[in-house]
C-alpha cells in the first residue's frame, strides 16, 4: 500500500526545538537561581514564557498554512540508532494549533501563580520550574514525529505533573497524585507493549520508531487490534473517557488552578491527540472496527460526566467531570470519521483548552479568596455583589465550556454534531440533548455561588486586581475571536482532518 | 600488551588486601592504599573494555598452557562488569570512609574492614574474569569468605542472627557447585569453559541436562533466583549500609554473570529455557509483591532487588540476540541504580535515624538534596523513560515480543506488573519519607560531605549511562554477539590447535579426538597430564 504521508517540510530554523530548549532551559536556570536573584523568580519565569510566544510567532510566520495536511518546521537527527529511534519533530496544522494552545497558556498560568503561595519564594520557585518543564514536554509531544520520543515525552511529562500536583496542592494532594501517576504509567506500559510490538512489525533498522516508516504496514487483522487496542487504552486514560477517567476528578480537586488548567486543558489533549495522529494513520482499518464502540463509550462519558457534574459540591471536582463530558464530544466527533466532525472535533480541543483553562483560573482566584479557601460550592454565596467582575468572567467561562454561540467552542461543538449526524444520528441527537442540559450545573453553580444574599463571612473581598485582569484578558479574548472570527484556525486543522479522513477511505476501499 | 592488563583486577586488591592487613595500625596508610587499589582497578577495567572491544583477551596464568593451566579472560562482557563493579566498589568505600570520618571513629569499622573489603573486590574480579570453572568456584569462594565478615561486622544480635542465614544458604550454594564441578569433570576431564564448550556437546544429554541443572541450582541461590530467593532479603538489609549496597549491587549480579556465560558458553541447546522464563516471571512477581507489603525502605528495596533479578533472567532466558544485549544492559544499569538506592537510604537513616517507613517524614523540606539524589534513581529503578531503566526494559520486552509464544506474552504481561508495581512502591516510600508529616520531630542535621559526594557521584554515573545510552547499547550488542557465537572465546583461548600460549606436555591425540579414552566400562579416565596439573588454583 502507498504511504499517506506526505513529505515533510524541513525547518530552515529549528523552531520546534528551540521552543523546547528555551522552556527546559529556563526551568534549570530556576532550579539553579543564586541566592540573590530568587527574588524575581516571577519574572524571570514569565520572561522565559513570553520568549516562547515570540518563538511561537516566529514558527507561525515560516508555517505554510496552505500546506497544513503536511508536517512542516521537520528536524530529524538519529537518537539512539542502535535502538531505532530518532529525534524528529514536525507539526501539521493540528499540531501547530496544540503547540500554540500550551505556549499560550503557559505564561497565563505563570501569572495566576503570583501570589499562589503567599511570600514563600521558595516553594514557588519548585513550581515555576515544573510549570516550564511541563511546557518543554507539551511541545515535545505535539510535534514528535518518532513513536519512541512520543512516547518517552507521554511519561516523562507524568513526573512533573506529579509533583505540580503531589507537592502544591489541597489536603489529599498527595493520593491523587499517586493515582494521576499509577493510572497513566498502567495505560503507559500497555502502549509500550504496543509500541515495542509495532516496531517490531515495522522495518526495523536506525528509523525505524519514525511514525512515517510506520505507517501503513501491511498488518494482520488480529494484530492490528491488539495494537490499537493498546494504543487507544493509552490515550483513552489520558482523555479521560469513561471508564477510566476516575484520576482526573481527583487530581483536579487537589491540584492548584494553574495545574489544572494545563493538566485539563493541554495535556489530556494528548489522548485525543494521539487518537488522531497515532491511532487513526497507524492502524486505519482495526480505527474503523472500533469506531462503533468507541462511540458508545465516548456518549456515555458525555451522559455521565454531565451526570456527576450536576451532584458535584466541590467546585473543581464539577469543573472537572464537565470536562470528561466535554471529552466525550470530542471523541464522538473523531471516531465520526467525517471531515466536519474530525476538523471540528480538532478545533473544539482548542476552544475547550482556552474555556476550561478560564473556568479554573477564576474558580482558583474565587477560592483563593475565601478565608479558609474552600471549595466547597455551598460554602460561597452572593458574591455577584462583592466582586462583580470575577463573577461575570466566570459566568463567560462558564457558558463557554457550554459552547455557548459566539464563543470558540460552540464552533468546535456544532460542527462535531453536524459532521458527526450521518453516521451516527442516535448517539448526536443524545450528545446535543445532553450538552444543552448541561447548562444547569453551569449555571446553578453560578446561582449559588454568585447570586443571593451575601454571606457574612464573605464580605469585603477585593474583586480582580490587575494581574489578574491579565491572566483572563488574553483567554476572553481568544475565546471571543475564535468565536466569531474561527477561520484562521479552523484553516489549521481542516487539512489535517482531510489526510485523516482519506487513509479511513483508502483503507475501506482497499479491504 | 594488553594482555597484561587482564590479572591486575585480581592481584591488585589482593596485594592491597596485604598491604593493608600489615599496615593495620596506620589507618591513614590503609585508607591511601584501598583507594588507589581501587582506583586502579577501575583505570585497568576502562582499559580492558577497550582492549577487549577488538577480540578477547587471554592470559595463561603462570606461563602453563591453556587448557591444562589456569586462564584469565576478558571479553567485552568481563571488561564491563570488572568496569562497573570497580566503580561501584570505588564509590561505595568512598561513601564508607565520609561515614567513618564523620563519625570520628577511626578505628572502628575496624582495621579488618579495608583488607576485607579488598578481598571482596579480588573475589569479584576472580569471578569476572575466569576461564575455569573451578577458578569461577575459588573466586565465589572468595568473595563469600569476606562477605561473611563484611555483613556481621559490628556483630549486634540480628547482624549475626542474618548472618547466619546467609552463610548457611551460602555454603548450601557451594557446596552444590562443588558437586557439580565434580560430576563436570568426571563427565568431560577438563574444567576449562573453552573446552568445557567443545567437550560437553559430545557427552550424553540428560548427563549434560543434570549437570546444567545443578550449576544452575548453584547459581540460582547466588543471584536469588525465585524459589532460591527467599534468604536474600532477611540477611542483606541487617548490614550497615555501603555494605548493603555493595552486596546489593555486586554479589547477586556475580551470580547472573555465572548464569550468562554457562548458559551462552556451555549450554547453548536452551534446554533450561522455558524453566527459566517461568522462574523469571515468579521472580519479577514474588519479588514485588514482596517489595508493596514492606514498610522497611532496605527490606523495600531487597524485594526490588530480587524482583528485578527477574527481569535478567528473563533477558538470558529469551536466548536471543535482543534479549542478551538487554540483559547486558540493563546489569550495568541495575549494578548502579541499585546500589546507589542502598547508600541514599543509608543517608535516609541518618537523618531520619530509621529504616521504617512509618517514622519517617518530611525529608524532603529537611534535606532537599537527599531528595534529588533519592528520586532520581528511584525513578530511574522504576524504568520511567527516558532513563536507562526504561530502555534496558524496553529491549527486555522487545525480546519477549519477538518471542511470540503464549509464555513469551505472560512474561510481557509480567514485566509491565512489576514495572508498575516497581514504580508505586518506590513513589510509596517516597510518598512516606519525603512528604509525609514525620510522627515525631526529625532534626536536621547535616550529612557528611564525603557520603554525599560519593552518593552523588553515583547518580550522575546512573543519570551518564543514560545519555550514553547508544554507544553502551551498541557494545552490549557486541558482548553479546561474542557470547552467542562462542567461537571468539574458544578461539582465543585455545588457539588453532587447541593450546594456549606457554607450556604444557599434553598434546592432542591424532586424530583429533579431544574426549578422554573411555574404556568400556563407562568409567572415564582423564589423560594423566590433566590430570595432575588441573587444580593448580
Amino acid at each position: 500500500m502507498e504511504s499517506l504521508v506526505p513529505e515533510n517540510l524541513t525547518a530552515s530554523f529549528p523552531w520546534l526545538t528551540a521552543l523546547v530548549v528555551v522552556a527546559a532551559l529556563g526551568a534549570v536556570a530556576l532550579w539553579c537561581l543564586p541566592r540573590g536573584a530568587r527574588g524575581r523568580v516571577r519574572e524571570i519565569a514569565l520572561g522565559v514564557s513570553l520568549v516562547n510566544v515570540g518563538l511561537l510567532v516566529g514558527a507561525f510566520t515560516q508555517f505554510d498554512t496552505s500546506k497544513a495536511g503536511v508536517h512542516q518546521l521537520y528536524e530529524q537527527y538519529a537518537w539512539i540508532p542502535q535502538i531505532g529511534t530518532s529525534y524528529a519533530v514536525g507539526v501539521d496544522g493540528l499540531g501547530l494549533a496544540l503547540v500554540a494552545l500550551g505556549v499560550g497558556l503557559v505564561p497565563i498560568v505563570i501569572l495566576a501563580a503570583w501570589r499562589e503561595q503567599g511570600d514563600d519564594v521558595e516553594r514557588l520557585r519548585h513550581y515555576l520550574a515544573l510549570v516550564l518543564l511541563t511546557a518543554a514536554f507539551m511541545t515535545l509531544i505535539f510535534a514528535a514525529r518518532d513513536v519512541f520520543l512520543f512516547y518517552v515525552v507521554f511519561e516523562a511529562m507524568l513526573i512533573p505533573i506529579y509533583f505540580m500536583i503531589g507537592a502544591f496542592g489541597g489536603p489529599q494532594r498527595r493520593g491523587a497524585a499517586v493515582k494521576f501517576l499509577l493510572f497513566s504509567l498502567a495505560g503507559g506500559l500497555v502502549m509500550l507493549v504496543a509500541v515495542i510490538a509495532l516496531f517490531l512489525q515495522g522495518p526495523g533498522g536506525a528509523e525505524g520508531f519514525l511514525t512515517a516508516n510506520l505507517t501503513g504496514l501491511a498488518l494482520t487483522t488480529n494484530v492490528e487490534r491488539l495494537l490499537f487496542v493498546g494504543f487507544f487504552l493509552a490515550f483513552a486514560i489520558k482523555a479521560p473517557m469513561f471508564p477510566v477517567h476516575t484520576w482526573l476528578p481527583d487530581a483536579a480537586q487537589q491540584a492548584p488552578a494553574g495545574t489544572s488548567t494545563l493538566l485539563v486543558g493541554v495535556l489530556d489533549k494528548v489522548g485525543t491527540f494521539g487518537m488522531l495522529t497515532l491511532c487513526i494513520p497507524l492502524f486505519p482499518s482495526a480505527s474503523a472496527w472500533a469506531a462503533p464502540t468507541i462511540v458508545v463509550l465516548a456518549v456515555v462519558s458525555v451522559i455521565y460526566g454531565a451526570l456527576l457534574a450536576l451532584g458535584q459540591k466541590d467546585l473543581m471536582r464539577l469543573i472537572a467531570y464537565t470536562s470528561v463530558s466535554h471529552f466525550g464530544v470530542m471523541i464522538l466527533g473523531i471516531f465520526a470519521f467525517s471531515q466536519t466532525s474530525i476538523a471540528g472535533a480538532s478545533f473544539y480541543m482548542l476552544g475547550h483548552g482556552l474555556a476550561t483553562g478560564l473556568l479554573f483560573l477564576t474558580a482558583g482566584m474565587v477560592i483563593a479568596r475565601h478565608p479558609q479557601r474552600s471549595q466547597r460550592i455551598a460554602d460561597f454565596g452572593g458574591l455577584q455583589r462583592t466582586t462583580p467582575i470575577i463573577a461575570g468572567i466566570f459566568l463567560l467561562g462558564g457558558l463557554a465550556t457550554l459552547s455557548l454561540p459566539g464563543l470558540a467552542p460552540f464552533v468546535g461543538e456544532i460542527m462535531v454534531l453536524i459532521g458527526a449526524f450521518g453516521a451516527y444520528p442516535a448517539a448526536v441527537i443524545v450528545s446535543a440533548v445532553v450538552v444543552v442540559l448541561a447548562a444547569l450545573y453551569i449555571l446553578l453553580t453560578y446561582q449559588r455561588m454568585f447570586t443571593g444574599p451575601e454571606q457574612e463571612h464573605l464580605t469585603g473581598l477585593p474583586d480582580m486586581v490587575g494581574r489578574e485582569k491579565w491572566v483572563v484578558a488574553p483567554l476572553v479574548a481568544a475565546l471571543l475571536v475564535l468565536g466569531f472570527y474561527p477561520r484562521p484556525a479552523l484553516d489549521l486543522v481542516e487539512a489535517p482532518a482531510d489526510v485523516t479522513v482519506s487513509t479511513i477511505a483508502l483503507e475501506g476501499s482497499a479491504s | 600488551m594488553t594482555s597484561a592488563l587482564v590479572p591486575l583486577p585480581v592481584m591488585l586488591p589482593l596485594f592491597g588486601a596485604g598491604l593493608a592487613l600489615a599496615l593495620w595500625k596506620h589507618s591513614r596508610a590503609q585508607r591511601l592504599i584501598t583507594v588507589a587499589v581501587l582506583a586502579l582497578m577501575l583505570a585497568v577495567g576502562v582499559g580492558l573494555v577497550v582492549a577487549a572491544d577488538s577480540g578477547p583477551v587471554v592470559v595463561d596464568v603462570g606461563g602453563w598452557a591453556a587448557p591444562v593451566g589456569i586462564v584469565l579472560v576478558a571479553d567485552r562482557l568481563s571488561a564491563l562488569m570488572v568496569t562497573v563493579s570497580s566503580l561501584v566498589l570505588l564509590c561505595v568505600f568512598l561513601y564508607s570512609l565520609g561515614q567513618g570520618i564523620a563519625d570520628g571513629d577511626d578505628e572502628a569499622p575496624v582495621a579488618i574492614y579495608h583488607p576485607t573489603y579488598l578481598v571482596l573486590a579480588a573475589g569479584v574480579s576472580n569471578a569476572f574474569l575466569t576461564g575455569d570453572l573451578f577458578n569461577l568456584y575459588v573466586g565465589f569462594e572468595i568473595l563469600l569468605a569476606a562477605s561473611y565478615v563484611l555483613l556481621t561486622l559490628g556483630g549486634t544480635g540480628s547482624r549475626i542472627r542474618a548472618g547466619t542465614i546467609y552463610v548457611v544458604v551460602s555454603l548450601v550454594s557451594s557446596a552444590l557447585f562443588l558437586v557439580a564441578l565434580a560430576m563436570i569433570y568426571a563427565a568431560t576431564g577438563t574444567v576449562n569453559l573453552a573446552q568445557l564448550a567443545e567437550r560437553l556437546p559430545e557427552i550424553d544429554g540428560t548427563t549434560r541436562l543434570v549437570l546444567e541443572i545443578l550449576l544452575m541450582l548453584a547459581f540460582g541461590i547466588k543471584a536469588a533466583i525465585f524459589p532460591l530467593s527467599a534468604w536474600l532479603p532477611d540477611s542483606y538489609p541487617t548490614a550497615p549500609a555501603p555494605v548493603t549496597a555493595v552486596f546489593a549491587g555486586l554479589l547477586t549480579k556475580v551470580g547472573i554473570y555465572a548464569i550468562i556465560r554457562t548458559q551462552t558458553l556451555l549450554f547453548p541447546d536452551d534446554r533450561l529455557d522455558d524453566v527459566l522464563l517461568v522462574a523469571a516471571l515468579l521472580t519479577m512477581l514474588v519479588g514485588i509483591l514482596g517489595a508493596v507489603a514492606q514498610d522497611d525502605i532496605k527490606r523495600l528495596l531487597s524485594f526490588t532487588l530480587v524482583s528485578h533479578i527477574g527481569y535478567m533472567v528473563l533477558g538470558i532466558a529469551l536466548s536471543s540476540q535482543t534479549g542478551l544485549t538487554a540483559t547486558v544492559f540493563y546489569v550495568v544499569h541495575h549494578i548502579t541504580v541499585q546500589t546507589t538506592l542502598f547508600l541514599v537510604v543509608g543517608l535516609m537513616e541518618r537523618i531520619g535515624g530509621t529504616t521504617s517507613l512509618a517514622r519517617l517524614g518530611g525529608l524532603a523540606k529537611i534535606a532537599p538534596l537527599l531528595a534529588i539524589l533519592f528520586f532520581v534513581p528511584a525513578m530511574n529503578l522504576a524504568g520511567i523513560p527516558p532513563l536507562s531503566g526504561f530502555l534496558g526494559k524496553v529491549g527486555l520486552l522487545q525480546g519477549a515480543v519477538q518471542l511470540g509464544t503464549p509464555l513469551g506474552y505472560l512474561l510481557v504481561g509480567g514485566g509491565l506488573v512489576t514495572s508498575l508495581l516497581t514504580l508505586y512502591a518506590i513513589v510509596k516510600a517516597w510518598n512516606k519519607a519525603f512528604w509525609q508529616t514525620p510522627p515525631q520531630e526529625i532534626r536536621p542535621q547535616r550529612l557528611p560531605s564525603g557520603m554525599v559526594g560519593a552518593t552523588l557521584a553515583l547518580v550522575v554515573f546512573g543519570l551518564s549511562l543514560t545519555v550514553a545510552a547508544g554507544p553502551l547499547f551498541d557494545y552490549a550488542g557486541r558482548a553479546a554477539e561474542t557470547l552467542r557465537a562462542r567461537t571468539p572465546y574458544t578461539a582465543a583461548v585455545l588457539g588453532p590447535d587447541g593450546r594456549g600460549e606457554g607450556t604444557s606436555n599434553d598434546v592432542v591425540p591424532d586424530g583429533g579426538t579431544v574426549l578422554p579414552d573411555v574404556p568400556d566400562d563407562g568409567t572415564p579416565s582423564p589423560t594423566p597430564a590433566e590430570s595432575s596439573t588441573e587444580v593448580t588454583g
